[in-house]
C-alpha cells in the first residue's frame, strides 16, 4: 500500500510540471499583446511603440521562455500569480476569497450529491424495474438534458420572485445556498446516481451474492456487502466529481451572483484579464489532478484486488 | 419416502413469458447422487436454483419441491432461510467469483456458519480447519486469512466443499463444480465429491456436461434438452443402452472422443477418469 | 443499414432519430422554414404574444421568436456537430496511427492524450476562450482541442484489437498496403466506437455551447442562438418569464433526443447490453456510457 501511494505521488510530479507549463504558455495563445492590454486597461490615451516595449520589459516579457516559466512557477507555488491587469491588485487577493466561496458551494453541493445518489442508486437497484426505479431514472434523464441556467432561471422566478421565499442572488445567509445548491445537485445527482445504481446492479448479479443467499445469509446483510463493493467504484467517480463540479459552477454562480471563481473568471474573460484566467486554470487543473490521485489511493485502500495488481 | 421430491416444476421468464423448463419431475433418495446432464442452456442450472428458490426475481416457477415432505415453494423467505445452507447447500461453478471479493474468505465462512448453529467462534474455526484439512487444504488458517483473488479456483472450490462438510446438509447441489477448473484440479475436486458422499451421507445433485465425471460419481442420471427431461435412469443403464436418441448422441460423441484418444495413445488402456 | 434497422425497431430511438434529423434539416434549410428574417426588429411588436404570423410571439426587440429559434439551430446544433466531426476525424486519425504503427509514435501520442484528458473539460474551454477571446469560433476550437483525445484513445484501443485479428494479418500477408488495410478492414470496425462516443459527447456539447453563450462568452449579440436568446430573455426574466420557455424547451428536446439516440445506438451496437430485454434499459445505457468514459480516463 505504501509503495502504491509512493508510486502514484511520484507520477504526479511530471504531470504537474507539464500541466503548469501548458498553463504558462497558454498566455502566448492570445492574439493580443499583454503589454497592450495592460496599457488599455490603465487607460493610457496614446499607445506608442516605445511605451509597449517599455511595458513589455516591465512585465519581463523580453526574457527567454524557460526562464520566465521558472520564475512564474516559483512565484505560483507561493500563490503569487502577479497582478490583475485591470484592477492592479494581486491576483491571489481576488482569486483566494473567490475560491473559498466556490469551495463552500462545491462542498455543500457535493455532499448532497453523494448522499442523494447513494440513497437513490441503492433504492433503485434493489427495486430494479419497479415504478420507483423507472420514475427516478426517467426524471433524472430529463434533468440531465436540461440546461442548468434554464433550470436556475425557472427556480429563481418561482421560489424567489413568485413565492418570495428565498433570496434571488448573493451569498448573505444560509438561505442563499438553497437555490444554487439545488441547481447543482439536480444537474449532477442524476449522473452519479446512475453510477451507484449500475455498480449495485452488477454486484447484485455476481455469483457471490447467489452463494451468500444459498448459504442462508439474510438479504439485509447481503445488501450491506454489495453496498460495500459497489461503493468502491463509486468512490473513485465521486473523487473526480468534486473538481468537475468545482469547474462547472461557472453558470450557476453567474446566475445567482455568487461571488466565486466562476463569476470572477467570466468577468476576467470579458475584460481580458489574463493573469486571473491563468491562475484559475492552474488552480483547477492542479485540483483535478490531485483529486484524481487521491481517489485512486482511496480506492486502492478499500479494494484489496487493486492493491495487489499495483 | 424420498428425501427430495420435485413434481411438475415449471420455470418461465416473467418478463417475456418464455417457458424455460415446461414440466420436470424427479426424486432423490437419502445418500443418492443424481447427475443432471445436458448442453449449456438446457435448463440444468435453472432447475438447480429453482430447488433452493434462488433464481433471480424475473424468473418465475411453479410446482412442488419437497424436502422431507415439506413443500419449500410454500415457505416465506424467512422460513426458507434455514433451509438454505443448513439443509441444502450449494457449490458454485466458479470459486473465484463465489466469495465476496473485499473480505477474507474466513470472515465469509464464519458469517455463514454463525447463522446455522450455536457454535462459539473457536468451535467454528476448529470445525472449519478440520474440514479444510480433509479436503486437502493443508494450511486452513492461511487460507482463511486470504482474499478470494489470492487463492486459486480449485482451492476455493474445496473451501466450499469444506463449508458443506461442516454444515452437514441433507442435499448438496453442485452446479457445474468442475467446469472452471483445469484437468488436474478437476480430477482432485471430483475425488473430493466422491469422498464427501462417503463421509457425511448427504444426497448430491450434480450438474455437469462432462459425462466422464458423471459416470464416476452418479447413481442416477437425468438428461435434459431444451428444458425437458428426455431420459432418466441408472448410470449404467444410461451409459450402456440409452433409449433416447439425444442421450445416445451425447454418449456416443463422448465415446468417439475417447476411442479417438485411445487410438492416438497407441491403443494403451488409460485409466478411466 | 442493418444497424439502422435494428435502431428503428426501438420506437423511442426511432422518434429520437426523427427529432434529431428534423432539427438538422430545419437548421440546414433555415431560410425555407423561418417565417421572418431572424434579425428583423419591429418595435411595435415588442413582447407581443403568439399570433398567426408570429407563432411563438416576439422578443424584446419585436423579433420573431420562431424564426430566431430556427436560425439558432445553426450555431447551437449544426456548428457543434461540425466541431464534433472535426474532433472525431482528428482524434480518429491520430488514434489509428498510434494503434496501427505502435512503438514510439504511440507512446508519445498517448502521453499527450493523458495530459489533455487530465484537464477538466469546462476549465479547458474557459481557458481557451479566455485567451483567444469570446466568440463562437473560439468555443468550437476549444471543443476540438478538448475532445480529440477521447476519440484518439478509444480508436487506438479498437485498432489494436482489430489489428491483431486474423483477417487483418491475412491482408498483410497478401501484401495490402497500410492505408488499404486501415480503410478496408479497420475503419469499418472502429466506426461503431466512434459513433458511440460522438453521440454521447454531442448532448453535453450542445448544453455547454448554449451555456457559454448564455454567459455572453459565445456568439455576438444580433445573431440568434438558443443560449443567447435566453441571455436576452434574462433581463426581463421577472416580468416575462415565458420568453425563457421556447429556447429552453428546444434545448431539452434536442439534447434528450440525442441522449436517447446515443443510448439506443450503444444498445444496437452491443447486443449484450440488451440481454435484459426490458424497454427501460434505454436509461441504463447512460451509466454504461459514464463508466466507459471513466475507463477511458
Amino acid at each position: 500500500m505504501g509503495l502504491y501511494v509512493l508510486k502514484r505521488v511520484g507520477a504526479l510530479a511530471p504531470l504537474l510540471v507539464v500541466i503548469s507549463f501548458l498553463t504558462f504558455i497558454l498566455n502566448g495563445l492570445s492574439p493580443m499583446d499583454p503589454a497592450e492590454v495592460v496599457l488599455h486597461a490603465q487607460g493610457v490615451p496614446s499607445i506608442t511603440e516605445e511605451l509597449i516595449a517599455a511595458t513589455r520589459a516591465e512585465l519581463g516579457m523580453d526574457r527567454p521562455l524557460l526562464a520566465r516559466y521558472w520564475d512564474w512557477l516559483l512565484a505560483s507555488i507561493q500563490l503569487d500569480f502577479g497582478d490583475s491587469y485591470i484592477t492592479g491588485k494581486p491576483v491571489w487577493s481576488l482569486l483566494g476569497p473567490a475560491l473559498m466561496n466556490t469551495l463552500k458551494l462545491t462542498i455543500v453541493s457535493s455532499l448532497f450529491i453523494i448522499a442523494l445518489s447513494i440513497v437513490l442508486g441503492v433504492l433503485c437497484a434493489l427495486r430494479e424495474g419497479r415504478w420507483l426505479d423507472l420514475s427516478v431514472r426517467g426524471v433524472s434523464f430529463l434533468l440531465t438534458s436540461m440546461p442548468a441556467y434554464w433550470l436556475a432561471a425557472l427556480m429563481v422566478w418561482y421560489f424567489a420572485v413568485k413565492l418570495d421565499l428565498l433570496p434571488t442572488s448573493g451569498m448573505d445567509s444560509a438561505n442563499s445556498y438553497v437555490l444554487p445548491v439545488a441547481v447543482i445537485v439536480i444537474g449532477y445527482a442524476g449522473i452519479y446516481f446512475r453510477v451507484v445504481r449500475s455498480s449495485m446492479l452488477s454486484n447484485l448479479n455476481e455469483d457471490y451474492v447467489l452463494y451468500g443467499r444459498a448459504c442462508g445469509i439474510p438479504e439485509r446483510r447481503l445488501t450491506m456487502h454489495v453496498l460495500r463493493n459497489s461503493l468502491q467504484v463509486a468512490v473513485s467517480v465521486f473523487g473526480l466529481a468534486i473538481p468537475i463540479i468545482l469547474g462547472s459552477t461557472v453558470v450557476v454562480e453567474n446566475i445567482f451572483a455568487w461571488p466565486g471563481l466562476g463569476t470572477l473568471t467570466v468577468t476576467s474573460i470579458l475584460g481580458r484579464d489574463f493573469p486571473i484566467i491563468q491562475a484559475y486554470v492552474l488552480v483547477l487543473a492542479v485540483a483535478f489532478v490531485l483529486f484524481n490521485t487521491g481517489s485512486d489511493v482511496l480506492n486502492a485502500a478499500m479494494n484489496p484486488r487493486l492493491r495487489k495488481e499495483l | 419416502m424420498s428425501l427430495l421430491e420435485v413434481e411438475h416444476l415449471r420455470i418461465w421468464d416473467g418478463g417475456s413469458g418464455a417457458v424455460l423448463v415446461p414440466d420436470s419431475s424427479f426424486r432423490l433418495s437419502q445418500g443418492e447422487c443424481l447427475a443432471i446432464v445436458g448442453e449449456s442452456g438446457s435448463g440444468k442450472s435453472l432447475t438447480c436454483k429453482a430447488l433452493m428458490r434462488l433464481n433471480r426475481p424475473g424468473i418465475r416457477q411453479t410446482g412442488r419441491v419437497a424436502l422431507n415432505g415439506v413443500d419449500l415453494t410454500g415457505l416465506s423467505d424467512k422460513e426458507m432461510r434455514p433451509y438454505r445452507g443448513k439443509r441444502m447447500c450449494m457449490i458454485m461453478q466458479n470459486g473465484m467469483r463465489a466469495f465476496d471479493p473485499s473480505r477474507p474468505v474466513g470472515a465469509y465462512l464464519l458469517e455463514a456458519l454463525s447463522l446455522h448453529g450455536d457454535w462459539s467462534p473457536s468451535e467454528m474455526v476448529a470445525g472449519l480447519s478440520a474440514a479444510m484439512m480433509s479436503v486437502g487444504l493443508s494450511d486452513p488458517s492461511a487460507v482463511m486469512k486470504r482474499y478470494p483473488h489470492e487463492l486459486s479456483g480449485g482451492m476455493l472450490q474445496r473451501t466450499m466443499i469444506a463449508l458443506a462438510i461442516v454444515l452437514e446438509p441433507d442435499v448438496i447441489i453442485a452446479d457445474e463444480p468442475t467446469t472452471a477448473l483445469d484437468a488436474v484440479t478437476q480430477y482432485e475436486v471430483v475425488e473430493q465429491f466422491v469422498a464427501l458422499r462417503g463421509r457425511i451421507g448427504s444426497a448430491i445433485v450434480f450438474v455437469s456436461h462432462d459425462l466422464g465425471v458423471v459416470r464416476r460419481i452418479a447413481d442416477e442420471v437425468l438428461v435434459m434438452k431444451d428444458g425437458v427431461i428426455v431420459e432418466q435412469g441408472g448410470t449404467d443403464a444410461i451409459f450402456g443402452g440409452a433409449s433416447h436418441p439425444y442421450t445416445r448422441y451425447l454418449v456416443s460423441s463422448k465415446e468417439a472422443l475417447r476411442s479417438r484418444y485411445l487410438q492416438l495413445m497407441g491403443g494403451t488402456r488409460i485409466a478411466e477418469g | 443499414m442493418k444497424l439502422l434497422k435494428r435502431l428503428l425497431k426501438d420506437k423511442l430511438a426511432a422518434a429520437s432519430l426523427a427529432v434529431v434529423a428534423a432539427t438538422l434539416l430545419i437548421g440546414l434549410f433555415a431560410p425555407l422554414f423561418a417565417p421572418h428574417p431572424p434579425n428583423e426588429a419591429n418595435m411595435e411588436l415588442r413582447f407581443a404574444g403568439a399570433s398567426w404570423s408570429y407563432w411563438l410571439g416576439n422578443d424584446h426587440l419585436g423579433r420573431c421568436i420562431l424564426s430566431r429559434l430556427i436560425y439558432g439551430i445553426r450555431p447551437s446544433v449544426l456548428w457543434v456537430l461540425a466541431a464534433l466531426g472535426a474532433a472525431a476525424c482528428f482524434g480518429a486519425a491520430l488514434g489509428f496511427v498510434a494503434g496501427y504503427f505502435r512503438g514510439r509514435i504511440d507512446a508519445i501520442l498517448m502521453r499527450v492524450c493523458d495530459v489533455m484528458l487530465s484537464f477538466p473539460g469546462y476549465v479547458m474551454t474557459l481557458a481557451i476562450v479566455g485567451m483567444l477571446g469570446a466568440g463562437l469560433a473560439n468555443i468550437l476550437l476549444a471543443f476540438v482541442v478538448m475532445k480529440w483525445a477521447w476519440f484518439a484513445r478509444v480508436i487506438r484501443t479498437a485498432v489494436m484489437q482489430y489489428a491483431d485479428a486474423d483477417y487483418v494479418k491475412f491482408a498483410k500477408v497478401l501484401g495490402m498496403g497500410h492505408f488499404g488495410i486501415m480503410r478496408r478492414h479497420i475503419a469499418p470496425a472502429a466506426l461503431s466506437e466512434i459513433a458511440v462516443i460522438a453521440s454521447s459527447a454531442f448532448g453535453s456539447m450542445i448544453l455547454q455551447i448554449s451555456g457559454l453563450s448564455f454567459l455572453g462568452l459565445g456568439i455576438e449579440a444580433p445573431h440568434a442562438e438558443w443560449g443567447m436568446m435566453m441571455n436576452e430573455a434574462r433581463s426581463v426574466m421577472f416580468t416575462r418569464p415565458e420568453l425563457m420557455l421556447a429556447p429552453g424547451l428546444a434545448i431539452i428536446a434536442v439534447v434528450s433526443a440525442v441522449n436517447f439516440l446515443s443510448d439506443a445506438l450503444q444498445k444496437a451496437l452491443d447486443p449484450k447490453l440488451a440481454v435484459s430485454g426490458k424497454r427501460t434499459s434505454v436509461f441504463a445505457g447512460g451509466m454504461m456510457r459514464g463508466l466507459r468514459k471513466k475507463e477511458a480516463a
